[in-house]
């Protein structure tokens, strides 16, 4: 789960700049409207970046946010069907496979395992800051 | 169309090769000189692997002259989705991910990620002696109903050049359309084996969510995801999937349940007593009138097979779109924490291989939150990192639905959207079991249009999800389905899909349904 989003509009209004409103009621209960943002401003779409580790440069920031903007306007149809006495779909309950003999088998070599990797010793996987190459 | 015809079903050419009367070498060489010929036209091909494909064919066909036996794909040439791990072929998931030397269009696959493993399916399709000849086109990491998304450039529908062929699965599917091959995989998580079948004229099966084994499969959304067949006949689809169906221990989501024999299970020429429910909510606007008219047609057919034709309501259909691109998305943005430039692929070191020009501060995506570590300390340097390779790494629908995933799962917004999108799929489903307790299979279109021009819908993520309304609804429901070419648009001549849906692990019944329409229908143009 990703660190929180801002609780509050942020001075800018770049998250709702068409549709302003307290962004902390978007944890209301599934009987009221969810938020309805038609617009996701350049600052959004850089904290939504940082959260998913996503590097972007300055110029796709906007043309991202209007296409977020536009696909949530769509989900907010959801909002029109929402029964809190519904459960939640989390998985296909046919489809549990009953598990097998706790048993050692043949895994993979070490070498085989990182062949793919763009940096590896051979102990294991390398990366910046915690390894040797740097 | 280019359609190049000359290939016997699947299970036909199986047996002649088994039986001597045709060799594994010349059913290779042969779909190895039409994708020489064709492919740089089409470009359903990332990778052609023509030396592995003549030294298997070698080797089957030298098994058959000791005397042993053959697998029931003996000799059989197919195409791969390159979504599926081969430890002999490249598999780049057309993202610069993967292919980290990818050179733009010009579609040379360079030093991409030879993964260390087969997929199951991989395994299963060599047991039975297939001859793997390469890997097919996709939009990236599967997200993508048009083959545009690919770091590749796209592929091209072989009954109109400047039209895709679908996606995800596009490749497999132009590969199959235009004879280069008989069968292929592909995968299927809102659409992506039965839209781009629809689009081009071949068989589309998507089986039950857990009939076959994930192991290997690159994951985009793990509760929707499944492996498909692209072939040019129902039977086809049949012994594919009877290959590679049933349990595997390496995948926990794969049913304990054995897969039936579906291949056997395709010799009825009528339908007398089946009750074929038709959901009003799948023949609403926005259907092209071509594309109603041809499956209203294919639905009258089935009528005259014997079936009972028996109208009904689906009435969370409308909703299916907007339930799965949050929960695709929400998926998604998890399953693709794996590529962060660590164990395969492409890696950006911060401050190394950047191209001349590239600011480094400040970028959005680093190190700007409360608790980020001090530039310059080894979390910070790892952090950049990460943050760099997914930047170049993804192409802008990736981007764009991982951070839509992102959003949804966020606190503040995850009730809103996430578990509110969750409580649909229920219902969705629900209106499925209602429909089941009265009816055997569903018939309904494919997808509202044909095969649309190549550019028409990629500066419009959201005209393109539409696209995908009457296929989402059964991956959400986990059920099986199939797409069956039912004749050509009236008025653009371009072929067009029904789509029959079957309660969950019935596939025999949806097979056998599938292959008696195909008999009564005849041969497509």
């Amino acid at each position: 789960m990703p660190s929180p989003l801002p609780r509050r509009p942020r001075a800018d209004g770049a998250w709702h700049s068409t549709t302003e409103h307290d962004v902390s009621r978007s944890t209301t209960p599934s009987t009221a409207k969810p938020p309805a943002p038609t617009v996701v401003g350049r600052e959004q779409v850089r904290q939504l970046a940082r959260l998913a580790r996503l590097e972007l440069d300055e110029d796709e920031l906007e043309p991202l946010g209007v296409d977020l903007g536009r696909i949530l306007g769509y989900v907010q149809l959801l909002g029109e069907v929402d029964r809190a006495d519904v459960e939640p779909f989390v998985q296909a309950p046919t489809a549990r496979f009953d598990g097998r003999p706790d048993e050692v088998e043949p895994s993979l070599s070490l070498a085989r395992a990182l062949q793919g990797a763009p940096c590896a010793s051979e102990r294991g996987f390398e990366v910046p800051g915690t390894s040797r190459t740097t | 169309m280019s359609k190049l015809g000359g290939w016997a079903s699947l299970p036909v050419l199986a047996a002649r090769v088994a039986r001597g009367e045709i060799s594994a070498e010349s059913l290779t060489e042969q779909a190895l000189d039409r994708i020489a010929r064709h492919d740089p036209t089409l470009g359903a091909f990332l990778h052609v692997a023509a030396d592995q494909a003549r030294e298997c064919a070698h080797a089957i066909d030298a098994k058959r002259r000791r005397g042993a036996p053959l697998g029931a794909l003996a000799g059989v040439p197919l195409a791969i989705k390159d979504v599926l791990c081969t430890a002999d072929q490249p598999t780049t998931a057309a993202s610069r991910m993967l292919a980290p030397r990818l050179d733009g269009r010009s579609g040379s696959v360079g030093a991409a990620w030879l993964p260390p493993y087969d997929a199951t399916v991989i395994a299963r399709l060599r047991a039975a002696d297939a001859v793997l000849v390469g890997k097919t086109n996709l939009d990236e990491l599967g997200m993508g109903s048009s083959t545009e998304h690919s770091a590749f450039g796209p592929t091209r529908n072989p009954w109109d050049h400047q039209r895709t062929p679908g996606g995800s699965s596009g490749g497999s599917a132009a590969a199959v359309a235009a004879g280069l091959v008989p069968g292929a995989l592909g995968a299927d998580t809102g659409g992506s084996v039965r839209q781009p079948a629809a689009f081009t004229g071949s068989v589309g099966l998507k089986p039950s969510y857990g009939r076959v084994s994930r192991h290997g499969l690159i994951a985009f959304a793990s509760s929707l995801d499944q492996v498909g067949t692209l072939t040019d006949d129902v039977r086809g689809a049949a012994l594919l999937l009877d290959v590679i169906a049933g349990p595997d221990p390496r995948d926990g989501t794969c049913a304990a349940k054995p897969a039936p024999a579906l291949l056997a299970g395709c010799r009825d020429a009528e339908l007398t007593g089946l009750r074929v429910g038709v959901p009003d909510e799948y023949f609403e606007a926005g259907i092209e009138p071509e594309v109603e008219s041809a499956v209203r047609s294919a639905i009258d057919a089935l009528g005259r097979l014997g079936a009972q034709l028996l109208p009904l309501r689906l009435p969370h259909t409308r909703f299916a779109v907007a339930c799965y691109y949050v929960l695709a998305t929400a998926e998604a943005s998890s399953n693709l924490a794996r590529f962060d430039g660590t164990r395969f692929g492409l890696r950006i070191d911060a401050g190394r291989g950047f191209s001349a020009g590239q600011r480094r501060e400040p970028r959005a995506g680093t190190g700007d939150g409360a608790g980020a570590p001090a530039p310059g300390e080894p979390a910070a340097l790892y952090e950049a990192m990460v943050c760099a390779t997914r930047g170049r790494g993804f192409g802008v629908e990736v981007k764009r639905r991982i951070l839509m995933g992102t959003f949804v799962l966020s606190e503040g917004y995850a009730d809103a959207y996430y578990r509110r999108a969750q409580r649909l799929r229920t219902l969705l489903r629900q209106d499925f079991e209602r429909a089941f307790a009265d009816v055997d299979l569903l018939a309904t279109p494919v997808s509202p249009t044909v095969a649309f021009p190549l550019g028409a819908r990629t500066e419009d993520p959201l005209g393109m999800y539409l696209g995908d309304v009457y296929t989402v609804p059964a991956s959400l429901a986990g059920l099986p389905a199939v797409s069956v070419p039912c004749g050509l648009g009236a008025e653009s001549q371009l072929p067009v899909g029904l789509q029959l849906l079957a309660p969950p692990f019935e596939e025999a019944r949806l097979l056998r349904a599938a292959h008696a329409y195909e008999l009564a229908r005849g041969a497509l143009p």
